[in-house]
């Protein structure tokens, strides 16, 4: 399963702490391969987040190497970070879409930025709306939307540049379980695209259905990986699981 | 937010597991570099920027405003040192002493005192102007505006032009010359332009430094107009960097909002200086005529490029400063 021959990111002796001391990452080590499909579970805190942020560059690491299809970025220019994220999609738990501009115009954006080709533009945008079913849709803003078809709209901006890796920053945390499986299902389907698919959940249920691998993270320390794994709570005193929608 | 109907789907269902494992072999569709041309950029950039003037008028306003106000004075100020250097330049280049005769000279004595003149080293050379041609001199550079037929003498005294080969020659001429016997006075231009230069290059340095600082705050005011905008926009500008915006493509818009309240602002100044200085040449002319006052044509041109020009650099640079340092952050 783990196709480590052919790894996407590689993370050696990695670890974080911010500017305020706060030591966000310890120690990490880890290899995803091609075409894997990762949950990343923990406690709000436990550095789920800020190890996404690494892959995109957001942040620097306070010490060792992240590699992107086998490219190291932790030495990369300033000016080629644009270049990293156009093949990194990346979806939040906010959506983040802009609010004066209709759906097909947000996914369009990712690709105007890219200094696509014009012409190209509907034709691709149109296909990144069909892959998440929000082509009926495309001229609504996002505040006509609900709030799985903004997510879903969403993931059509993050797949519009054809990106190795989706890197999603939990997609459900303001979803309904109906959205959830919706956003779940199209995960999916863009991972058996042969997208490298990275996701982080509270979402208990979710993670024990979809049998995929799983990084347990507590307090900046990668606890356990599974394979094909269930969601196992992080040795804490906090509460296991956080409820979808508390 | 709003859940419209979803008939589609069964409110109870029980998840199921998505369909299947990843397939290896990605569908990729190779990245054509088909660059797209820079008026499509351009067309995108004055887009945003019309959005934004909109979205945030008064902003604009100040911005515009104070833009107008520097390039308002540097306008007037630049008009001033112009005619003043012309002035000052026009008075040094008469690189000649005038010796004006005593009234008891003699018109059969120039002969010899072009000769006695002749003898004083730097002299190349003399010209005798009687005080009739002087006085008709005078009648032609005043011309209709002011008549001199009311004078019952002429008043004017005869005058030796003298050519010096060398403008610091000036002072030890002039001394020698005003030594000879018959001369009433001596008089060369350099003592007036030297005044007048002096003048000039108080007015500059005063010039500069209030200029100095209405640039910056010029600047400052730009930038922090700007910087509201980029804020307004922050979280478009974090989106664009999300989906992989190169930095440039993200200032651009930004620039060229700081460049077009910037034109606007300068375009307004140049618009006041250039009808003013067009109004006052006139009036100025008429009230101090013998004045070398410089045309309209001689400085307007110039001086409206260039207030324009400083307007866009200033409304650049502001844009610059501010985005940059949303980037960095």
């Amino acid at each position: 399963m783990l196709e480590t021959d052919d790894p996407i990111i590689e993370m050696h002796h990695l670890s974080l702490v911010y500017p305020n001391g706060v030591r966000a990452l310890q120690d990490i080590d880890l290899v995803v391969g091609k075409g894997e499909f990762l949950f990343l579970v923990g406690h709000t805190g436990s550095g789920k987040s800020s190890l996404m942020k690494l892959i995109y560059r957001e942040h620097d690491p306070t010490t060792g190497a992240v590699f992107v299809d086998g490219q190291e970025i932790t030495d990369m220019k300033r000016s080629q970070i644009p270049l990293l994220r156009r093949r990194i999609g990346v979806i939040f738990q906010d959506f983040r879409l802009l609010s004066h501009k209709t759906a097909f115009e947000n996914v369009a954006y990712a690709l105007e930025v890219t200094g696509a080709s014009r012409a190209d533009i509907p034709r691709k945008v149109t296909k990144a709306l069909t892959l998440v079913n929000m082509r009926e849709k495309a001229g609504r803003l996002p505040g006509e939307l609900s709030g799985g078809e903004q997510q879903r709209v969403a993931i059509a901006r993050a797949l519009i540049n054809d990106p190795l890796i989706l890197l999603a920053d939990e997609p459900t945390g303001n979803l309904d379980p109906d959205s959830s499986w919706d956003i779940m299902q199209i995960l999916s389907k863009v991972n058996a695209r042969g997208t490298t698919v990275l996701v982080a959940t509270h979402n208990q249920q979710m993670v024990d259905v979809m049998q995929k691998r799983v990084l347990v993270m507590d307090r900046g320390v990668m606890l356990h990986d599974l394979q094909r794994g269930q969601y196992v709570p992080a040795a804490s005193s906090r509460p296991a699981l956080v409820l979808e929608g508390v | 937010m709003s859940h419209p109907p979803r008939p589609e789907k069964s409110p109870g269902r029980t998840p199921e597991p998505p369909e299947a494992s990843p397939k290896t072999g990605q569908e990729r569709i190779p990245r054509r570099r088909r660059g797209p041309s820079g008026g499509y950029y351009l067309e995108c950039f004055l887009r945003e920027v019309l959005i934004n003037i909109r979205r945030n008028p008064l902003m604009s306003v100040a911005s515009i405003s104070t833009v107008m106000v520097l390039t308002l004075i540097l306008g007037f100020f630049v008009v001033l040192v112009a005619n003043l250097d012309s002035l000052s330049r026009e008075l040094a280049g008469e690189m000649q002493v005038k010796a004006y005769m005593s009234a008891d000279f003699q018109r059969e004595e120039a002969g010899a005192f072009h000769a006695s003149l002749m003898k004083i080293e730097h002299v190349e050379g003399t010209h005798f102007v009687s005080k009739d041609t002087a006085f008709k001199r005078l009648r032609e550079r005043l011309g209709s505006r002011i008549t001199l037929d009311d004078l019952s003498h002429n008043p004017l005294p005869d005058a030796f032009e003298i050519r010096v080969d060398h403008p610091k020659a000036l002072d030890v001429v002039a001394e020698k010359v005003a030594r000879l016997p018959g001369v009433g006075s001596v008089d060369y231009g350099r003592d007036v332009a030297r005044k007048l230069m002096a003048l000039n290059q108080v007015v500059r340095v005063v010039g500069m430094v209030i200029l100095g600082l209405l640039f910056a705050s010029t600047l400052l005011i730009v930038s922090n107009t700007i910087r509201l905008t980029v804020f307004a926009r922050r979280k478009e500008i974090d989106i664009m960097q999300l989906v992989g915006a190169a930095d440039w493509f993200i200032r651009w818009p930004f620039i060229l909002e700081g460049v077009a309240q910037g034109l606007v602002g300068a375009a307004m100044a140049a618009t006041v200086v250039d009808v003013a200085y067009r109004l006052v040449v006139p009036q100025l002319h008429k009230t101090v005529p013998f004045l070398p006052i410089l045309a309209p044509g001689e400085v307007l041109p110039f001086l409206n490029l260039g207030l324009v020009s400083l307007g866009c650099a200033v409304g650049a640079l502001g844009s610059l400063i501010s985005v940059n340092r949303h980037l960095k952050a």
